[in-house]
């Protein structure tokens, strides 16, 4: 028995060395607060309004204050609501569980507008996340993992480019800032900034939260997490 | 040994072509196809003067087919079967093995309301472990306490749920038909006609804590959960009947002709890729009549009307993720009866190499026997080693 152990112990020793990987940076942590938001799924500011939309895994999209307080609800309800953009007068959600994209009117919350985006995958393993790329002028959606895709889309949400991305275990956010595309890992605790025309990764910080599920940025690019299973709003400083 | 080979070599090189499960979506109404297959070799250490090598093999332990279904937020369906282990049963021969019953999963729940309510046939709520996933553990088995010899693991009934406390909290509450596994071979209920009823709760701390073994994320925070359940059965025969043939398991606990209160406490941790598992179970049995099998032959003076077994069950993992490896080691103390002298202490030491997480990974685990109930389970072996691969689409 004793021998089998240190065979065991050995083979185990060896894996952590052979894969021993460098320690990612860190971003600096400024505040957190609780959102009254139930299972967040992801956020997006409003630079009109500095308020966050929130979207939540009962299918609901939800406008807060900076400090997470419910201002409005939206009145339709879908049935797993993972990613949100603003974009204009568009509020953008995308439902995992349908593969359906809905158009918000931002004023009211009224829905305008559904759009079927197929996708054969797992039905938690779909579309997690959703943004707005300047540089390409497209929405994109991003499947959650097994395998992540980005996937672009033209002015009629129908996918006209795809890329994969095997960078991370999962993709749980994604978000346009400043001329870089922004990724959240979920399960990697990672934050990835990419090139927002081939979505290579450029850098990456460690992110010692758990579960962050959503991804933004303020007005002054300071960064933005929501957790789903913490039901928290973490605020760090701007990346450099 | 070189086809498997070539095939293990097959799987590895195509490991990364796999992935996820299929949807097929229609509205609010989504189906999706999944399924799981696993193959081990078993290697036994046998005692000395033992000569019965059938259990050195290859088993097809795994083939399943699943159906998950989902209307809006309202209904979902499930139906999930092991094609392995229906073909096995229905070879006919062999005692149902409570582990692989065949069926898995064939249930309706009715989610509109605060309370889930869940009809139709599934896993009980009763016991950390056996809730879990089989494929999410880095052993072949569950242990002996808690694969379904000492209290069934599924049964027919209705289950009630609800959580609280922004799902920290877990409530539980079901009646069942009491017959376990054997309700789907058996069909009817035994001759008592009357039912088991089943409740749980457990309370996680600082966030809703799944029902997972591992910790694959590697979570950021430090967990830990707490639970209790309980579950009672009188299935005392009328007179001149009899419990259905096969019933009562391996061990004759699973189903008695009597009174059997099983009441259990559990308790999980997990934090940066470690994570613990601890259980403990009491049955208090009733057996009705005094020559039953399970008093032992003592007396009523000795025995008071009341027969007890148990055990409990720890172990520990920690998944090094740069590495895509997990080590578990599990301890498993039990007894089968509480007027016979002796229990049984068994060791488990488990390895897997995800190839993409648990769901295309490569397990070894070795058992040793460190205390053997000579009187109550004689075993023919003292160590034990499985290998093999399992595979998750």
């Amino acid at each position: 028995m004793k021998y089998l152990l240190s065979i065991f112990s050995l083979i185990f020793f060896l894996l952590l060395l052979l894969g021993f990987r460098g320690l990612k940076e860190k971003i600096g942590f400024v505040s957190s607060k609780a959102v009254k938001v139930p299972e967040p799924s992801d956020i997006a500011f409003d630079t009109a309004s500095n308020n966050l939309y929130v979207v939540s895994d009962n299918g609901v999209l939800y406008e807060c204050d900076p400090k997470g307080n419910i201002q409005r609800r939206a009145p339709y309800e879908g049935v797993d609501f993972e990613g949100v953009e603003v974009k204009d007068d568009g509020v953008y959600v995308v439902d995992e569980a349908t593969r359906q994209l809905h158009r918000f009117n931002r004023h009211t919350l009224e829905k305008e507008g559904s759009w079927y985006v197929p996708y054969n995958g797992g039905r938690n393993k779909g579309y997690e996340s959703l943004a707005y790329n300047p540089s390409a002028n497209r929405f994109l959606v991003i499947t959650e993992r097994d395998p992540v895709l980005i996937r672009e889309l033209n002015e009629d949400f129908i996918p006209v480019k795809e890329y994969t991305f095997n960078d991370a275990r999962d993709i749980s956010a994604a978000r346009w800032y400043d001329g870089y595309m922004y990724l959240l890992s979920d399960e990697d605790h990672t934050v990835f900034r990419c090139d927002p025309v081939t979505y290579k990764v450029l850098h990456s910080w460690k992110v010692n939260i758990h579960n962050p599920e959503g991804l933004a940025f303020d007005r002054q690019g300071g960064l933005i997490i929501i957790s789903d299973d913490r039901h928290r709003l973490y605020f760090f400083d701007k990346l450099k | 040994m070189r086809i498997s080979l070539c095939c293990f070599s097959l799987m590895m090189c195509f490991s990364d072509v796999v992935l996820a499960q299929y949807v097929f979506v229609k509205g609010d109404h989504t189906l999706q196809l999944s399924g799981q297959l696993s193959v081990y070799y078993n290697h036994r250490i046998l005692k000395d003067g033992e000569e019965d090598k059938k259990n050195n093999r290859f088993r097809l332990r795994d083939m399943q087919v699943g159906f998950n279904g989902r209307k809006g937020n309202v209904w979902e369906y499930k139906l999930r079967a092991d094609l392995a282990d229906l073909a096995a049963n229905a070879g006919g021969g062999a005692a149902l093995d409570p582990e692989n019953p065949g069926l898995m999963s064939a249930y309706v729940v009715y989610k509109a309301l605060p309370v889930h309510i869940q009809l139709g046939y599934d896993k009980l709520p009763y016991s950390l472990s056996s809730m879990q996933t089989f494929e999410g553990s880095v052993f072949w088995q569950r242990g002996q306490l808690l694969r379904g010899d000492f209290f069934s693991r599924r049964d027919a009934g209705l289950t009630l749920s609800t959580s609280l406390w922004q799902q920290r909290i877990n409530i539980y509450g079901g009646v069942y038909t009491g017959l376990g596994e054997n309700i789907i071979v058996n069909n009817d209920n035994d001759p008592s006609g009357r039912p088991e009823f089943v409740g749980r709760v457990d309370v996680a701390y600082p966030s809703r804590y799944r029902y997972r073994e591992l910790d694959l994320v590697s979570v950021r925070i430090p967990m830990v959960r707490l639970g209790a359940n309980v579950r009672h059965t009188d299935k005392t025969q009328p007179p001149g009947e009899v419990l259905p043939e096969g019933v009562a398991g391996e061990y004759g606990l699973r189903i008695i002709d009597g009174k059997r209160t099983v009441y259990g406490v559990d308790a999980a941790f997990q934090f940066r890729g470690f994570s613990a598992q601890f259980e403990a179970h009491t049955l208090n049995l009733k057996p009705a009549q005094p020559n039953d099998p399970l008093y032992s032959n003592t007396s009523d003076a000795v025995n008071k009307g009341v027969v007890k077994a148990g055990g409990i069950q720890g172990q520990v993992n920690y998944c090094y993720l740069p590495a895509r490896s997990v080590l578990s080691v599990r301890y498993e103390n039990y007894n089968l009866n509480d007027l016979i002298t002796g229990h049984t202490e068994r060791l488990g030491v488990g390895y897997a190499y995800m190839f993409h997480g648990m769901d295309i990974a490569f397990k070894i685990h070795y058992y040793k026997i460190l205390n053997e109930d000579q009187k109550s389970e004689s075993l023919k072996w003292t160590d034990q080693v499985r290998v093999g691969f399992q595979y998750e689409f």
